[in-house]
């Protein structure tokens, strides 16, 4: 109840306030925010798995998401940033769609 | 797939000897299955009564990241969709710049002109004084029309050209284009013009008639259809000289093969302004040019 209710005032903020993003830090917001859609998905899984640790969680999205950006970080200095990039978009997106199988098979079983 | 040949030593579920390569090539993608691809969550699972119940401060917690998820979210989706304040205060900042810089020039020209017609005056009055002085003066003064020093007046013609208001095709828009416009110059000029402006642009013998994308420049300002010719002279002889040389040609071609829009008027009164300062050369000005 308290995560919807925060999500859903974190969203409104964010439309209200559209907050600036820094000039730095725009080559790195999207992935972190595909970091931390990988974090919550599997956050949502190991809930239906009743498996769900809030330290887990908050600690798992933190670093998820600044890992992820200092990949990109460090790529973007050696010059392969792209492809950096490219790497962990694609590590995400599978572990997104790992984590949303097993949502859909507890939800729908199927 | 061949049969074992020993089948004792081989169960259905064991890994082939032979699939030790596959074994090896795969291990990344397995390796990735297995580590990369898991739960974050340990695996063993409890029942619900099992585990101890969570507390307020880590539902508050949970509530707080999901929080900074949802604000990141809207951040980036009003940043993506250029509804962001930073890009339209960039636009705003540039379209200030260039409006302040026009204005500068503008002012600068006009120092310029000013700064002329107080030259002018000083000369003639040098001049003046006596007879060679006068002979000089008429000079000066025939040369600098010539150059497009001053502005002139009188009667002459006006040949305004236009964009085609239907294009017969995709590829043929019926645009006037920049050598159209030097074809009317030549022409004018051919028939005897002793002043020439297009859209108020002085010509030159500096003056480049040309073509930047899709816009027209003259003398590097760019030019907004339609385009207004102003040629001073005679304006009967212009006419008729101009409609006979290669000038009057090229229109004519013009209008029959793309539809643009020509009009050729003779007027009592065609006022041709001075020419930009950067498109008269004084001697010893620009070595560096």
């Amino acid at each position: 109840m308290i995560a919807v209710a925060g999500l859903i005032i974190g969203i409104v903020l964010g439309v209200l306030v559209q907050p600036t993003v820094p000039f730095w830090l725009q080559p790195y917001l999207p992935i972190a925010i595909v970091a931390a859609l990988d974090a919550v998905s599997g956050a949502f899984r190991a809930m239906l798995d009743g498996a769900f640790v809030d330290r887990v969680f908050v600690i798992s999205f933190v670093s998820n998401v600044v890992v992820a950006a200092a990949i990109v970080f460090l790529g973007d200095q050696l010059g392969v940033g792209a492809q950096l990039s490219t790497g962990v978009v694609v590590v995400l997106a599978m572990r997104i769609f790992a984590n949303a199988a097993a949502i859909r098979r507890h939800l729908f079983k199927a | 797939m061949t049969a074992p040949q020993d089948p004792s030593a081989v169960g259905p579920l064991d890994p082939q000897p032979h699939s030790w390569e596959a074994a090896a090539t795969m291990s990344l993608l397995s390796t990735l299955n297995r580590d990369a691809l898991g739960s974050d969550y340990p695996q063993h699972r409890t029942a619900a009564g099992d585990r101890p119940p969570t507390s307020v401060a880590a539902r508050i917690r949970t509530g707080v990241v999901v929080a900074v998820l949802g604000l990141i979210l809207a951040g980036a989706l009003v940043h993506a969709s250029g509804a962001g304040p930073v890009r339209s205060a960039d636009r705003t900042a540039l379209v200030e710049r260039v409006t302040a810089a026009a204005a500068a020039t503008d002012a600068r020209e006009a120092d310029v002109i000013r700064l002329r017609a107080e030259v002018a005056a000083a000369e003639s009055a040098a001049l003046s004084a006596d007879g060679a002085g006068r002979t000089q003066a008429e000079r000066l003064a025939r040369l600098e029309l010539a150059v497009g020093l001053v502005a002139m007046q009188g009667p002459g013609l006006e040949v305004v050209l236009a964009d085609a208001t239907q294009p017969r095709s995709a590829d043929d828009l019926g645009r006037v284009l920049d050598r159209d416009l030097q074809a009317v110059a030549n022409g004018l000029w051919q028939a005897g013009a002793a002043a020439i402006a297009i859209n108020g642009q002085r010509l030159t013998a500096r003056s480049a008639i040309r073509s930047a994308g899709a816009a027209i420049l003259v003398g590097y300002r760019p030019l907004l259809p339609p385009y207004r010719v102003s040629a001073i002279g005679d304006p009967a002889t212009l006419e008729s000289r101009f409609g006979r040389g290669s000038g009057g040609a090229t229109l004519r071609a013009l209008v029959d093969a793309y539809g643009v829009q020509v009009t050729i008027s003779a007027a009592s009164q065609v006022t041709v302004p001075a020419a930009a300062a950067d498109l008269i050369r004084r001697p010893g000005a620009d070595r560096g040019d």
